[in-house]
Formats: C-alpha cells, structure tokens, sequence
C-alpha cells in the first residue's frame, strides 16, 4: 500500500523504509483545509492544505513538508525554490528545498533544520535584544533577497516604479467589502497617492516569527509559498515587526492595535521604529516611500486576513482604520516611524 | 501565517496518506456526518451514508462494493451504540460488516475519543484490534489526533519516536506534560482523539 505522499517523498530523494512502517515516519501538521480543494476562493485555496514532518526512526525530523492544491499555472515561488536549492551561497540562509507536483497537490519539501523558532524565544527577549534579533534578521533576508534576484532576475515583474495606490487597488476594494467605512478608505488611499512610487522589490511575502529559525547563532528564513507576490519594499520588515508584536503577549494586552504601540512612545515601539527605518535606509527609501510602504502594509494585510475568512479580522481592521484616523489629524504615515512619535 | 485560518472541511485529507489503491466509492456509517460527507466528496465519486442503527439488519450493499468505509466517532464509544447488546460483540458485528463490504485492498476507518486519555475503554484496544484481525484485516495503523477525530488538525502516528517529534516541533518549550508522555513512551495517553485505518 503506497500512499500517493510516499511517491511524492521518494522523489524528492527522502528514503523512508519499505518494510510497511513508513507511515510511522510522517506526522501530519497544521491540517487547515482539505486538498484539492474546490477552487472557490484563491487566497482561500493558497492556504488549504497540511504541513507534514518527517522523522527518522529516533524521532528526530529530517524533512519538513508543505502540500498545497496545484495551482493552475506555475508559480514564480517554484523556480526560486528550485534555484535557491542548487545555491551554496544561499543555503546558510534558506534550507535545502525540493518541490514535486501532480496534477492536485504541490508539495515543498525541506531539508529539517534543528533549531529555535523566532515565536518560540521572541517573547522572553526584551526591546532592546529584539531590536537587534530583527535588525540582524531583516539584514540577512535582505542580503538572501538580493542573491535570489540577481539568481532569477524574473522574480521582479516590472523594471519601473510601482505606485503605491495601485498596489494597494485590490486590498482597498477587499476593506470596503469587509465593511472599512468609505471615509477611512479615502483617507488612506490618499495617503497612498501621496506617497507615490517605489521601485518593485520581491518580498518573502509571510516573514513571521514561525518562518524564522535561529541555527547556530544564525537566522535561517522558511517558507517561500508567497515568495515574489507583493513586489512593495519593506513589506517583510512591516510584517516580521507586526507579527512580532503579536507573538508578544503582554504589548498586545498594553496597546489594541500594533499602529497605537507604535504611537505609544514605548520602548518596546522605539525598537520597531529603528527596525523599519534601518531597513528603509539600507533599501534607500526616502521617509515617504517609507510611510508609503507601512501604510500599504497595513492595508495589505488586513485585506489577506479577510480574504483567508479569518475569525478574527476585527483586530486588523481596527489597525487600518486606527492609521486612517491618525493620518485625518493632519499627519503622514511616514511621521509614525519617527521617534519623537 | 496559516494557523488562524478558518476551520474547513479537513477531515478527508487521511486519504493522501492512507493511500487506497481506488477513489472510487465510499461509505460513511453514522448517525451524524455533516463534517465527514463533503470532504469525501472530493476524493470519491460516490459517498454513501448509512446510520449505525443498520449494522443490526446488516448493510444494505454487496460484498466488495466500497473502496473505503467510515465509521467515525466510534472508537471509545462502542458502550454508548450498543443496543442491547454488550460492547464488544457490538464492535464485532460492525467490523466484520464493514469487512464485508469493502473490497479487496479497501480501507476502513474508525476514530473517535482515545479510551486513554479519557480513561473509559468501553472495548479495550486490544479487543479492537483482535476484532479487526479476526474480520481479515491484514494492516492497522492507528493515528492520534488532535484537536478531534472531526477536524483532526495533528495527525501523529501512534509510535513513541511520531510523538518525540511532533511534541519537539509544536510545543518546544510549552505543555509539559504531553512532551513528558512522549519521552516516557506513554504516548499513548497524551492525545484526546485517535484515528485507526485498517486495511483490507
């Protein structure tokens, strides 16, 4: 009896024994929606799906799986996964990965890296050792991001400038569907217009604190599935501060939404300030591509939150309309990344 | 981030590592199947349902007919749908119908509540599979699930070095307990919910 994952696996050269106990050996995780799928939804889709651990008969993990419905045309994260792996330059960096496909499920699968998550010690460091965690963090991404681009120069869709406004196009209309009021809307779709252009940059696309492993003192960044699909600078530093503040219980319970800590003055928001401007600094932002960027972040996000039919999109709503009514007292986006804030 | 995302149908995803040789037709015995029956229908062309009250007149099908058949819910629980007749000879009965019905290199299903964890083996687990090994099944793999057998989220093979793993990856520093279980073998107490494929 030969499991259709077994033959995927045994592609991928992962060796799993054939005297029938290899289902001993593939421990299903994050099960969060069923495979093929029905096509209904595409952000929906994206997340549908297992992750799986592989382990060797003393339970320890050799290879970490992702399986996912095929998607209908191949995906840009395909090749760089491909090329990433072929890459001794970058595997200090990004594991080895493989990725297989039939015509329902694509699986990619990486070589285990034993390790610290980022979520599982975030919370016991204090503002100034995360500061430096996420300084050294979004430096080392950012020197693997710009290997993996001149690697695949196609990661970059357009050699022109993006403009902020219509990058956010689709998330604005996904807000007013979800109920953002008109008024909020504008208001940050003007800040957007103002803030212009900004050269397109592949980001990772989900930089989170479950996507980051600390490996002998180094930082090692999993996950490629979104990689290449927001194209907006800073992006991945606006979202591994955002997501740090949430895997940090006792910031949230202080501030309802990341937009008021980042406003609180706190040291705790200096860290993320100095993490956002060192980062637009070494991409050479001025302050309002910089503002530009966060506010599209915050929109951005909000929208994909909708779209996956998360229970619990309030929060980030709240965040969207908490910068709109911030910017309606006169101020830019690019005047919360200030200090004096 | 993918953990926040909505519940959805998931509970036939087993398929993909279960592996029947055919997706063709399947059967669902139970009383309730609302979370089972649309998640199948992606993997089978055909799904049937019938309740557990059946296994008394016998199942209404040919032998060798499915490809897999469910019996979800019942692991745990064979106390509770026997009527009037004693648990393990309910157990029986259902297994050996399931048997007959499936065909040749068919899987057969059962989950429910782990009589371990909750400390009320209405049929022990030996029972069971002995139940199992006498109705000619020749493969059983049993599974622990979590948060439920219905939207079983983990899927962790019911074997010390599985659980070591799956402890170390989800709660490294958290849950103490379960990861104690683990290490110590006892494994077996540690989860709420379990999975058991048997194949034909």
């Amino acid at each position: 009896m030969t499991a259709p994952i077994i033959d995927l696996l045994s592609r991928c050269g992962v060796s799993l024994p054939r005297d029938g106990t290899a289902w001993q050996r593939l421990v299903v995780l994050n099960n969060v929606g069923l495979l093929p799928g029905d096509g209904s939804d595409t952000e929906l889709q994206e997340n549908r799906g297992f992750n799986m651990l592989v382990v060797d008969g003393a339970g320890v993990a050799t290879h970490f799986c992702k399986w996912r419905a095929t998607p209908s045309d191949a995906s840009i994260s395909d090749s760089v996964v491909a090329r990433l792996s072929r890459s001794p330059a970058l595997r200090a960096v990004v594991p080895e990965t493989w990725v297989v496909r039939t015509d329902e499920i694509v699986g990619e699968v990486s070589r285990y890296l034993h390790g610290d998550l980022l979520s599982e010690i975030i919370g016991d460091m204090d503002p100034v050792q995360m500061r430096d965690a996420l300084v050294a963090i979004v430096e080392s991404w950012e020197q693997a991001r710009t290997s993996i681009v001149q690697l695949e120069p196609s990661v970059i869709v357009d050699a022109s400038d993006a403009a902020f406004i219509e990058a956010a196009g689709d998330a604005l209309v996904e807000l007013r569907h979800a109920g953002c009021p008109q008024r909020d809307l504008d208001i940050l779709a003007t800040a957007l217009v103002d803030a212009g252009v900004v050269p397109h940059a592949p980001q990772h696309g989900d930089l989170w604190p479950r996507n980051i492993l600390r490996v002998n003192g180094s930082w090692v960044v999993l996950d490629f599935e979104f990689f290449a699909r927001v194209q907006v600078p800073l992006y991945d530093a606006c979202h591994l501060a955002r997501t740090v503040w949430d895997a940090r219980p006792t910031q949230r319970t202080a501030h309802p939404t990341w937009i008021d800590e980042l406003l609180s003055g706190s040291a705790e928001s200096h860290a993320y300030k100095h993490v956002l401007m060192s980062a637009a600094a070494r991409l050479g932002l001025t302050p309002p591509q910089a503002g530009g960027a966060l506010a599209f972040y915050v929109v951005d996000f909000a929208a994909r939150i909708h779209r996956r039919s998360c229970s619990d999109f309030a929060p980030y709503l709240a965040e969207a309309r908490r910068l709109a009514q911030w910017i309606a007292g006169g101020r830019r986006p690019e005047d919360l990344l200030l200090l004096s804030q | 981030m993918s953990s926040s995302v909505a519940p959805a149908t998931t509970a036939a995803n087993w398929l993909w590592i279960a592996g029947p040789a055919r997706r063709e037709r399947g059967l669902i015995v139970a009383d309730s199947a609302d979370k089972w029956i649309p998640s199948l229908q992606y993997h089978l062309r055909e799904v049937e349902q019938q309740s557990l009250e059946s296994f008394v007149k016998g199942l209404p099908f040919p032998d060798g007919h499915f490809d897999c058949v469910l019996l979800p819910g019942v692991v745990g629980a064979w106390k509770g749908l026997a009527r009037g007749t004693s648990a393990r000879a309910m157990c029986a009965t259902a297994i050996l119908e399931c048997r007959r019905v499936l065909r040749s290199g068919g899987v057969l299903l059962l989950s429910g509540r782990n009589p371990l964890w909750y400390t009320s083996p209405s049929v022990p687990d030996f029972a069971l599979r002995r139940a199992l090994s006498r109705a000619g099944f020749t493969t059983i793999r049993e599974y622990f699930a979590e948060p439920s057998d219905t939207d079983p989220q983990s899927m962790i093979p019911a074997c010390r070095s599985a659980a070591v793993a799956y402890e170390r990856q989800e709660r490294p520093t958290r849950g103490r307990a379960p990861r104690l279980l683990a290490r110590l073998g006892l494994h077996a107490a540690a989860y709420p919910a379990t999975v058991m494929l048997a194949f034909a």
